[in-house]
């Protein structure tokens, strides 16, 4: 039965040969995970995504705190409730400015009320209504990535 | 090829599992632990660690600062009893009920040094060979308020230690020698306006402490009032707080802090009172304390017990010994009459200053009766210098130079104890050693020479030096027979000069400063700088002296006979010497 | 249903056929198509002589030198996303350069090991050039028609070298900065050195235009040589029939069958051995039916032992790297020399020989030695030819008895530069003083 053994060998074989390849294939798929890893940021070296805003620096009742280097602002809806709306234009980027009908964008003109809904001008969307989270030691962190449906208010505290 | 197959695979499990160590090792960061404990400790869900980073804007850039990674409750005042590095940050001004610093701007590293990008901690404590910035922590960092406010006012709360180091700078007189831009000028020591910039904080503590630590040939004495802890930290937080590299200028400095435009007040009108608190290194009358001598100086209370620092000379007598005129010379410049002091100059006293200086110094009168017998007198006049058997160690001696002489040589006792009164009376030039006459009576400093030979020519033997007498030009009575048998020309310098530097200068040194090579390794006493003028030039010290010194070398010192040099030669060096310092050679 | 599973067979057929043109079965023709359709692979012979595999024969030295090349050039690509050649001082008081490996180590994932990767593969293939050219030498590798490969090895061996001593000041830490520095103070030495260190360096000192070009050169004009040198490396290799061995006498034993590799033959030939390929290769004609056959397929056999040696060179590596940080000191500060300031180690036989003496020890002997290794074929040759002592070579013996002078000396040599490099790093410190290796120094040597 020489034939037998030989292929009985060459299952064994095969076996070895694929398992080494598998884990291999494991390695290889997890360096490329990790290098995916590697080159995403981890953190910003200009102006950071997230920003802190104490709690006791809320605007009052009705009024708004813009900030310029974050390009946020800040509105109190009630005692309880803040919202924060992103100032960026959602047509190419610029930074729109807060008149008295809503937000107006300098560069080419798109027009949004005072809730960021758009009411003239190419803007193709909404103003981004930003994620507020409350972190330890009485301080509201503001992410600036987020993008959330208009009016969607946060507790205050 | 089973074989080749197994073998692959077994590699290729050990590769997986390096591979999978290195990013277990990537990920299992410690801020990820510390995060977890901070939400667990304060009872709220934990959000997923991230890296907290703060971009301090600076003119320059930002500076990257992620040390809240792991002390991640700096901020938060609920996490005043949590263990490091999750606590929150102590009050740095007190008293105030919200403090002005924000460490969402500010950052840590900013105060505290070390690392910002790291988020290991030995990385970020800057706990690795090289780093230039290692942490300050505690009090220390107060080193660092003066990178963003301007401090000199001297009113910042919070920075009581670097306000110590600040004041004991001025009180200890250590502005004398050291330069720090906008509080001194002196050239004596090393500046120090980038202390800290340049130097760790270590390396301070130890060389404030101990100056030879790290420079063998520092010259910078060894104080006794550096005893205790505080006062060096104090200091050495003082000086890390001085760095040419600051945050902020001083117009955008934060608010509240005014540095002082006004010159400092000065003194205008003489008096013993404003004398004594220059003396002591106090304020006076709201000037700040510029002065210090009590540092480096001892003086004789009326009761015969010594206050003061053992660096510099008893100044009991000094009035008395040297005059108004000396005194405020050697202040000034101490260098004008005693060429190697280590004495700081005070160039910038105005006059009123010198002379409360003067008036103060006025005050000592303390005097021992004339029935004082030989020993008490020593121990009162001569011991601080001398030192108390005679070799010429006293407490104040390390820092003279030249060194006091040597009196417990038998050889030099034996030599020259017909010199030793006119050097008591009339001093030496040049040198630490003052003119007695105004103090002593010529019979204490006969007691005086009396009490030196009687401990010093204690052996039995019979010490007789040659007598020699100076050729003198053209005399064929005494012709040069090292010379071949000439007569003696006028000597020549140039040629004098020739000699010098063959024979003199491995000891002398090439200058003719007694600061030759072999210099170093001679004990006591070291080779005399030849272009001392007040030395050379003082009535003591005649060409005969020198042809004798020359010739027969000094008893009892290093110097050595020099009989193989032709007659000639020696008064050619005399001469060299002699023109030297007479005119403004070179 | 059975038209559709027909269809995407087929469907699946001519997909896998657009890849890959050939099977997996056992004949000649496919181990042979496998090994010339794939272009990584056609590198190599279809066939290649038994003792190629064999450990004894190259233990695989010249490979895993090629594979630290590849993954130094992986790894290298991999570091220049996170890299500035910048000498300007930030904010914190750090110069680019240097805080981007801060970076690195502690805030890019992955990034410390990649960097611990790059630097032990660095100084790895700098040590293993030199085990590569030993063995070439003791095994008479260096002659019968490939003097001129050795002479493009050797200058693949300064490649490395000096690849490696461009990457040393990247990291713009005091080990780098006065590692090179002391480097260049050396070529200062050299006739002529002057004006290429003022090339290399484009100002007077070792300083911010220094690093952009030792960066230039690190990561581009560098490997882009030595790249197409390895290229002409190879392919020389093959043109002389592969690696170098003595003739094959009938008295070895026919390979057997299972080294060989089942073949089935599906030739139209009824010869066991018609297949073989007529390779118009100068010297070695197509062996039909021959009585003794050493040759033997290259797939599976070679293909996996190299796949091994990959295999094994990464895991050994990356063990290296778990385990031990690459070093990174302070940042430079050109007012603050290290005591001792120490060049690389594959320089410190260098420094140690400048040491004694600038002009002997920096350029005499190092000059002699470097002229002398690459041109040794060729001295060879000449001595041979003009001295008339005959003397057979067998390429490829190890230690061959003929050769027993030229080995000795060789390995003398070798003997004599570790003995200073060994001097250099672990019995040098503070002020070049002798010291013993377990007293305590700072910095230099890695």
């Amino acid at each position: 039965m020489p034939k037998e053994k030989k292929e009985g060998k060459s299952r064994r074989e095969l076996i070895t040969m694929g398992s080494a390849f598998a884990v291999m294939g494991i390695a290889a798929a997890g360096t490329g995970g990790a290098l995916f890893k590697y080159m995403f940021p981890v953190v910003s070296y200009g102006t950071p995504q997230k920003f802190l805003v104490p709690v006791a620096d809320l605007p009052d009742v009705g009024d708004e705190l813009i900030f310029e280097d974050m390009k946020v602002v800040l509105r109190r809806q009630s005692e309880s409730e803040i919202a924060a709306i992103s100032l960026v234009c959602t047509h190419l980027g610029c930074t729109v400015n807060r008149v008295e009908t809503g937000f107006q964008c300098p560069c080419h003109g798109s027009q949004y009320d005072t809730d960021g809904l758009v009411v003239g001008g190419p803007a193709p969307k909404t103003l981004a209504w930003l994620e507020i989270k409350s972190v330890p030691g009485g301080q509201l962190e503001i992410d600036t990535a987020t993008s959330l449906p208009e009016g969607t208010f946060f507790p205050a505290a | 090829m089973i074989k080749d197959y197994r073998t692959l695979l077994i590699l290729a499990l050990a590769g997986f599992v390096f591979f999978a160590l290195s990013m277990k090792k990537a990920t299992d960061q410690d801020f990820v632990k510390y995060q977890k404990a901070y939400y667990a400790e304060l009872g709220a869900e934990f959000p997923g660690a991230e890296i907290k980073q703060v971009n301090v804007p600076t003119p320059a850039g930002a500076i990257i600062d992620r040390c809240q990674s792991c002390h991640v409750g700096v901020s938060n005042p609920e996490a005043v009893d949590f263990d490091l590095p999750l606590a929150t940050h102590p009050p740095i001004v007190p008293g105030l009920a919200e403090d002005p610093h924000d460490f969402n701007e500010i950052g840590c590293v900013v105060c505290h040094d070390g690392n910002g990008r790291a988020v290991e901690m030995h990385d970020a404590h800057g706990e690795f060979h090289g780093w230039i910035k290692p942490m300050l922590t505690g009090p220390i960092a107060q080193a660092s308020c003066v990178r963003c406010h301007a401090m000199e006012s001297g009113n910042l709360a919070g920075a009581e230690l670097y306000e110590k180091g600040r004041e004991l700078f001025l009180e200890k007189a250590c502005w004398g020698c050291h330069t720090i831009a906008g509080i001194s000028s002196s050239s004596q020591a090393p500046e120090l306006t980038d202390a800290g910039g340049k130097f760790k904080f270590d390396y301070l503590v130890e060389s404030i402490v101990h100056p030879k630590a790290n420079d063998e040939n520092s010259k910078m004495p060894e104080f006794d009032w550096v005893d205790d802890e505080e006062t060096v930290m104090a200091l050495a937080t003082f000086l890390k707080g001085q760095q040419k590299n600051r945050l902020r200028t001083e117009n955008s400095a934060p608010i509240g802090y005014i540095k002082p435009k006004s010159d400092i007040l000065r003194i205008t009108e003489p008096s013993v009172a404003a004398g004594r608190a220059m003396f002591a290194g106090v304020p006076f009358e709201g000037t700040i304390a510029k002065g210090g001598c009590i540092n480096c100086h001892a003086f004789r209370n009326d009761d015969g017990t010594l206050s003061g620092g053992h660096i510099g000379p008893e100044l009991t007598w000094t009035l008395r010994n040297r005059g108004a005129e000396f005194v405020k010379d050697h202040i000034v410049n101490a260098r004008v009459h005693t060429p190697d002091s280590i004495m700081p100059t005070f160039k910038d006293y105005n006059d009123a200053e010198l002379d409360s200086l003067v008036k103060f110094l006025e005050t000592f009168e303390y005097k021992l009766d004339s029935s004082a017998d030989g020993q008490r007198l020593y121990d009162t006049y001569c011991i601080s210098c001398h030192g108390p058997e005679l070799k010429g160690d006293g407490v104040v001696s390390a820092m003279l130079d030249p060194l006091p002489r040597d009196l417990s040589k038998y050889q030099f006792v034996a030599s020259y104890d017909e010199r030793f009164k006119n050097s008591i009376l009339n001093g030496v030039g040049g040198t630490a050693m003052p003119a007695w006459k105004n103090v002593l009576s010529e019979e204490e400093a006969e007691t005086l020479v009396e009490f030196i030979k009687s401990k010093s020519l204690t052996e039995e033997q019979s010490f007789k030096r040659m007598e020699v007498e100076l050729p003198m030009v053209g005399d064929p009575e005494r012709l040069d027979y090292k010379g071949k048998g000439t007569v003696i020309v006028e000597a020549n310098p140039a040629h004098g000069q020739e000699a010098f530097q063959k024979f003199c200068t491995s000891c002398h040194g090439k200058l003719a400063n007694g600061k030759g090579p072999n210099a170093y390794d001679l004990v006591h006493p070291l080779p005399r700088n030849l272009i001392n003028k007040e030395f050379i030039s003082q009535a003591a010290v005649t060409d005969e002296r020198l042809y004798e010194s020359i010739l027969l070398g000094v008893a009892g010192t290093p110097m050595p006979a020099h009989d193989h040099l032709s007659d000639q030669t020696i008064l050619d060096i005399i001469a060299w010497i002699r023109m030297n310092t007479t005119e403004e050679a070179k | 249903m059975n038209e559709m599973i027909q269809k995407a067979k087929e469907f699946g057929d001519k997909l896998y056929y657009s890849f890959f043109r050939h099977g997996f079965d056992n004949t000649g023709l496919t181990k042979s198509k496998i090994m010339f359709s794939n272009v990584l692979l056609h590198i190599q012979p279809v066939k290649i002589h038994k003792r190629s595999v064999k450990f004894k024969t190259t233990m695989g030295l010249g490979l895993i030198t090629f594979y630290l090349f590849l993954i130094l050039s992986v790894t290298g690509v991999l570091l220049m996303f996170h890299y500035v050649p910048s000498t300007a001082i930030g904010p914190d008081g750090l110069p680019d350069a240097y805080s981007r490996m801060l970076n690195l180590r502690s805030n890019v994932f992955w990034g410390g090991f990649l960097r611990n990767m790059h630097r032990w593969a660095a100084h790895g293939m700098v040590a293993f050039v030199a085990l590569h050219m030993l063995r070439v030498y003791l095994a008479g590798a260096h002659r019968g028609g490939r003097e001129f490969n050795w002479v493009i090895g050797c200058i693949l061996g300064l490649l490395t070298v000096f690849l490696s001593y461009t990457g040393y000041l990247l990291p713009w830490d005091q080990l780098a900065f006065w590692g090179v520095k002391v480097g260049t103070e050396i070529a200062k030495i050299a006739p002529g050195g002057a004006l290429i260190r003022g090339i290399l360096l484009g100002d007077s000192d070792v300083g911010s235009e220094a690093l952009i070009r030792f960066y230039v050169l690190h990561v581009a004009v560098l490997p882009a040589v030595m790249g197409f040198l390895i290229a002409v490396h190879f392919f020389r290799i093959r043109k002389d029939g592969g690696l170098a061995r003595p003739a094959d006498t009938s008295k070895e034993k026919q390979i057997p069958d299972e080294e060989f590799g089942e073949v089935k033959n599906n030739s139209v030939f009824k010869s066991a051995r018609s297949y073989k390929l007529v390779e118009i290769v100068k010297g070695n004609e197509p062996k039909v039916n021959e009585e003794t056959d050493q040759m033997m397929f290259a797939w599976p056999k070679l293909i996996i032992r190299e796949l091994i040696v990959l295999v094994g060179v990464v895991a050994f590596l990356s063990l290296i790297s778990v385990l031990f940080d690459a070093p990174l000191e302070g940042p430079a500060d050109p007012n603050h020399p290290t005591n001792p300031s120490k060049a690389p180690w594959y320089f410190l036989g260098l420094q140690e020989l400048v040491s004694y003496h600038g002009f002997i020890g920096g350029i005499v002997i190092p000059g002699i030695m470097a002229g002398g290794v690459m041109f040794l074929p060729y001295i060879e040759i000449f001595m041979e030819t003009f001295t008339k002592t005959y003397r057979k070579n067998i390429p490829g013996v190890w230690f061959a008895r003929e050769r027993n002078l030229e080995n000795a000396l060789f390995i003398g040599m070798y003997l004599f530069m570790l003995a200073l490099i060994i001097i250099g790093v672990y019995f040098r410190g503070e002020n070049w003083a002798i010291i013993y290796p377990w007293e305590p120094t700072v910095g230099g040597g890695h």
